[in-house]
């Protein structure tokens, strides 16, 4: 399993230095492997692992917007939800050959409502070239295969439009799309995760990673924001079956009423 | 007051119903997306989480997880019990706030399952199909203890004991995976994924195959009979548990004639035939009641039946107020999309 983990990331990493036509290295937070006789974290642990963390800053931003400041340097990141219920968000910075490299993953932590909506942990301003997810997954709501995933990206908070992003993922596939006026990028996640059981809690998720790099006044920009994915639930669930049998209630149904097996009685005219 | 008024206070139900629907299914443009930003996210209807745009959602989703991934686990494995019920009482904390202000009337001019249902029926009801005029009391007899059986064994029992690990974690939200009102909202925002043969295992398999089955089964029997699904709803039985506590009463001055007239019970969508025959008492919000006010418009004597808010009435039975409400009413009925019956 942890073996499998690594190939994934190595592959993700791989897809990416490839694709990004510059010598940048690729800055991402992803979930630390489980530890055997873990694996039922489904690859959320409470660490995340920092690619490209030399020279790096790392900060938690809270649903309540605090910011706390998680060290320098350092590969694994310790992540705890401080008890406060929503998603957070893990921030690494740094200036790596002349470009200003953001690493950001949105992370759902437990405990009690903070009474913020995730909205204002998003129109946070947390690096100067940065994608926002339009919107996060809600609660107990996941990016998946074959899914339309939304990404507004931004320089110094202002909408960028008309600029390549580009969506990989850990199962080796890589789609391109530019930003509209509104700075908003719409992908269809690739549909590549094929499962062997079917399930949702059959399937670990695996990894997507959107990638924007912008210059400006010859200042060079790049940022990666991590998220999970999961399997396209189509594998399991068949729509077509679903309405097939949605007719056959309708039709039992039709049937029973048909059967008179209720009081019909013409003196008990109904109001 | 709607007597006086001259207004039909059906008429205005399901105008309050219709914007209510609308508000349950597409109102996150105005709350917000996310879970978060809900009003409350422990409604006394059945308005869904399954569905994205929702503004609130269904108080029965809250209550089915925190038995199956806070109490249930306590349980098994020890720990701090009253912790792990903090969450259950914060949601029912909730709920009953919200319930205190409109009481049962949540199912009568809230929930969208209920208002499906009833638009359903005037569906049937153009299309010239023959109405069922009201249940054998014996059959309702029957029906009335599976709302229960709902609540006791798919709100709370199966959760927890998947909690606890006794049964499959497959089943940790039962209800959910059987509620109409999951398929309905979500078609209703054009989204066909809550429709589908689900064959992840055998139990969601007969999950999902059961869900599918009742959603075009309900359709089918609402066409002909007064709500089908809400007399074995879940949501009923948890609102008659609380319903003292609600502002919203039904209150009944009985009168001798009451017991030759039964236009009450009549008119009752869910045959409620105790609000006809009980002359004893005062308090007639029985636990099938949705406080549609149906039997307070087509009661013909004055004051008999009363819909009340705490001590104020919001509306009480008037025979001007009945003439009306009968003769439009029966135009109604009589116009069908192949001329008049």
């Amino acid at each position: 399993m942890r073996r499998k983990h690594l190939v994934d990331q190595l592959l993700l990493t791989s897809i990416l230095y490839l694709t990004t036509l510059d010598a940048s290295a690729i800055m991402t937070i992803k979930p630390r492997p489980a530890e055997p006789g873990h694996e039922h974290h489904r690859g959320m642990g409470k660490v995340f692992t920092l690619t490209g963390f030399e020279n790096s800053t790392i900060r938690q931003v809270t649903p309540d917007l605090d910011i706390i400041n998680l060290g320098a340097n350092q590969q694994q990141i310790p992540f705890k939800s401080m008890g406060k219920d929503n998603y957070h968000a893990l921030v690494a910075t740094r200036n790596h050959n002349g470009v200003e490299e953001t690493a950001i993953r949105y992370i759902y932590g437990r405990g009690k409502p903070t009474g913020h909506s995730p909205k204002e942990l998003t129109d946070l301003q947390k690096s100067t070239l940065e994608i926002v997810p339009d919107p996060i997954p809600r609660e107990h709501w996941h990016y998946k295969a074959g899914h339309e995933a939304a990404f507004i990206v931004r320089y110094k908070h202002q909408p960028l439009a008309s600029i390549a992003v580009s969506l990989a993922t850990s199962h080796a596939s890589i789609v391109n799309a530019r930003t509209d006026a509104r700075g908003r990028v719409v992908f269809t996640v690739p549909d590549d995760y094929k499962v062997d059981k079917p399930g949702r809690r059959e399937n670990k998720p695996a990894e997507l990673l959107v990638h924007v790099k912008h210059q400006h006044n010859e200042k060079n920009y790049a940022t990666w924001l991590a998220a999970d994915y999961e399997a396209n639930p189509a594998q399991w669930k068949n729509t077509q079956m679903g309405a097939l049998v949605a007719t056959g209630g309708f039709i039992f149904g039709a049937f029973i009423t048909g059967l008179g097996l209720t009081n019909n009685s013409s003196k008990r005219r109904e109001l | 007051m709607f007597g006086y008024l001259n207004i039909n206070l059906s008429l205005v139900r399901k105008l309050v119903q219709l914007c209510m629907f609308v508000f349950m299914v597409y109102g996150s443009t105005i709350v917000g997306y996310y879970a978060a930003d809900k009003l409350s996210n422990a409604l006394p209807a059945l308005s869904c989480a399954y569905d994205t745009q929702t503004a609130d959602y269904c108080t029965l989703i809250p209550f089915q997880h925190q038995m199956g991934h806070r109490i249930g686990p306590v349980v098994a494995a020890g720990g701090n019990i009253l912790q792990a019920f903090m969450p259950f009482f914060i949601t029912l904390a909730t709920f009953l706030g919200l319930f205190v202000l409109l009481n049962k009337a949540f199912c009568g001019w809230v929930c969208p399952l209920g208002f499906f249902q009833e638009v359903i029926a005037m569906i049937g009801q153009k299309l010239g199909l023959k109405k069922t005029e009201s249940l054998d009391g014996a059959l309702v007899k029957r029906i009335r203890p599976v709302k229960w059986l709902m609540l006791s064994v798919l709100i709370f029992g199966l959760p927890i004991l998947s909690g606890i690990g006794f049964v499959s974690h497959d089943l940790g939200d039962p209800f959910c995976q059987i509620c109409p009102s999951r398929i309905l909202t979500t078609l209703a925002t054009g989204d066909t994924a809550q429709l589908n043969v689900n064959t992840a295992s055998p139990v969601v398999m007969t999950l999902s195959i059961l869900a599918d089955f009742i959603f075009g089964l309900i359709i089918a029997l609402a066409l002909t009979i007064r709500q089908p699904f809400c007399r074995i709803c879940p949501m009923l039985a948890l609102h008659a548990v609380f319903k003292k506590i609600g502002l919203v009463r039904l209150v009944k001055n009985a009168k001798p004639r009451c017991e030759k007239c039964g236009l009450c019970a009549r008119a009752c969508p869910m045959d409620i035939k105790e609000i006809h025959t009980d002359m004893q008492h005062k308090d007639v919000l029985f636990s099938d009641c949705t406080l549609c006010g149906r039997c307070v418009e087509f009661c013909p004597d004055k004051d008999v039946l009363q819909m009340k808010y705490a001590f104020f009435p919001i509306i009480s039975a008037d025979p001007q107020y009945f003439k009306r409400r009968k003769k439009s009413q029966t135009d109604w009925e009589q116009k069908t999309l192949f001329g008049k019956k």
